[in-house]
């Protein structure tokens, strides 16, 4: 997988970094969820889905080769894991899914493209392909087709939200840092800079 | 007493995907609540639950009696009784079967992850991987680093308040002032980047390659215990499976009406 992608090892280093980081963030998300469990009831986890998918639409706005966000989904669940994560080591399952519905989108553009719209689509990817994980493993068929909407429609939101537009904040944050000089969104940057 | 640590990670892996693969099949509360009985136990005997742990389930068992309580209330089940009732919401029999088997499913995820997590080093985990499913050394030796990377970061972290303390950040207005967690996350994140990258070049430098041959300090093998343990899990799992086909109460994905 590596060979064919063409990944380095300066990649994998930082894709590895970047996914325990966000492996952290993730298990602070589930504090977060636990508050929108309470106030919402289950539909409070669509609100706030999208937090798990940030690490692959990050690690690819970066260093934008194929397969890196579905790489960087897995290494986050493996930060997850390693840490001790209460959804156990199901994340591996549901990482995988969700990184598949990422690197879906960006396979379209051939990874080449990577603005704010195709972003947002690749979290919306991952919301589609994590809701029908989800469906079948937390058993979602029993809830009425109303409730399954509006939950789908929330995830939908916070995929493009949460993970597509926050995912390229943070992106664009370190960009302006200069901490990515050595790679595509840095160099992207650096060229728009000349222009000027 | 049996001691966990000495088992092979990817055994207690493996062991632990077949308790999650089964208990996702599984539709009957009886059958989920034998399964959790028995996670329960074990972690028990092998005292794998503290309390730092166990607080971490605090917002599964949330999230498990949110599928409880919704379950019972608009599962979608045939001619449902009504067993009682909260101002418009009535609760069913039927759909309050469904939440049950649903909240033990998802303890039962959270307390086999924890019985994982407790009784196993991150190192040996990752040596296990490389060595029992032939993990690629770049990608495991990267997550070694990103985990060296961690208790730095907190220093990382305190250094950043420091800058941010004497630049005067929290006196700006509101609107001139970014997020709390943005404006810590980004420097953060760019200086293990940076980080990262040094690493890497030494790593290059040092003649580190992705797909190289080579030895490592310690080795993490697969013993006649581990084989034992995974077929002990695999043997627990169906004679639980068996003992409620056979009394008549297990559902699975065949019997199951719900899609």
């Amino acid at each position: 997988m590596i060979e064919k992608f063409g990944w380095s090892l300066k990649d994998i280093i930082v894709l590895c970094v970047l996914g325990v980081a966000f492996g952290v963030l993730y298990i602070g998300g589930v504090s977060v969820w636990a508050v929108a469990n309470a106030v919402f009831g289950p539909v409070g986890l669509d609100m706030v889905y999208g937090i798990w998918f940030i690490a692959s639409i990050t690690a690819a706005y970066i260093i934008r080769k194929p397969g890196i966000a579905f790489g960087a989904e897995i290494l986050a669940a493996f930060g997850e894991v390693l840490l001790g994560t209460p959804a156990g080591v199901g994340v591996f399952i549901g990482a995988a899914i969700q990184g598949i519905g990422c690197e879906a989108i960006f396979a379209v553009t051939s990874w080449k493209k990577y603005n704010l719209v195709v972003l947002s689509f690749a979290g919306m990817g991952a919301s589609v392909t994590s809701f029908i994980y989800n469906y079948v493993a937390y058993g979602y068929s029993k809830f009425p087709i109303s409730m399954l909407g509006l939950m789908i429609l929330l995830r939908l939101v916070s995929g493009a939200v949460l993970a597509g537009v926050l995912g390229k904040l943070i992106g664009d944050g370190l960009a302006a840092t200069g901490a990515l000089a050595s790679f595509p969104l840095g160099r992207e940057r650096a060229e728009k800079r000349i222009e000027l | 007493m049996l001691n966990m640590n000495k088992i092979n990670p990817t055994a207690k892996l493996i062991s632990n995907f077949i308790v999650l693969i089964v208990s996702v099949m599984v539709f009957d509360p009886k059958t989920m609540v034998m399964i959790f009985v028995i996670n329960v136990f074990f972690g028990v005997i092998t005292k794998s639950f503290n309390k730092k742990n166990l607080k971490a389930l605090i917002p599964l068992a949330f999230f498990a009696l949110g599928m409880l309580w919704m379950n019972a209330a608009w599962a979608k089940v045939d001619n449902p009784n009504i067993i009682g009732c909260l101002g418009p919401i009535n609760f069913t029999d039927k759909g309050l079967i469904v939440g049950l088997s649903l909240c033990f499913r998802v303890l039962t995820i959270g307390i086999s992850s924890i019985i994982f997590t407790a009784n196993t080093e991150p190192n040996d985990l990752i040596l296990s991987l490389i060595k029992q499913c032939h993990l690629s050394p770049g990608i495991a030796y990267g997550i070694l680093t990103a985990f060296r990377f961690l208790p730095s970061m907190e220093a990382d972290l305190a250094l950043i308040n420091a800058a941010h303390r004497i630049r005067n950040a929290k006196k700006k207005q509101w609107y001139l002032k970014k997020n709390r967690w943005y404006r810590n996350a980004i420097p953060l994140l760019a200086t293990n980047i940076r980080k990262a990258e040094r690493v890497a070049l030494a790593m290059e430098a040092r003649g580190f390659e992705n797909n190289m041959q080579r030895t490592y300090y310690k080795t993490v093998y697969w013993k006649k215990t581990d084989t034992i343990f995974v077929l002990l899990t695999v043997a627990i799992v169906m004679l639980i499976l068996s003992f409620s086909a056979y009394r008549g109460w297990l559902i699975s994905f065949q019997r199951w009406q719900g899609f």
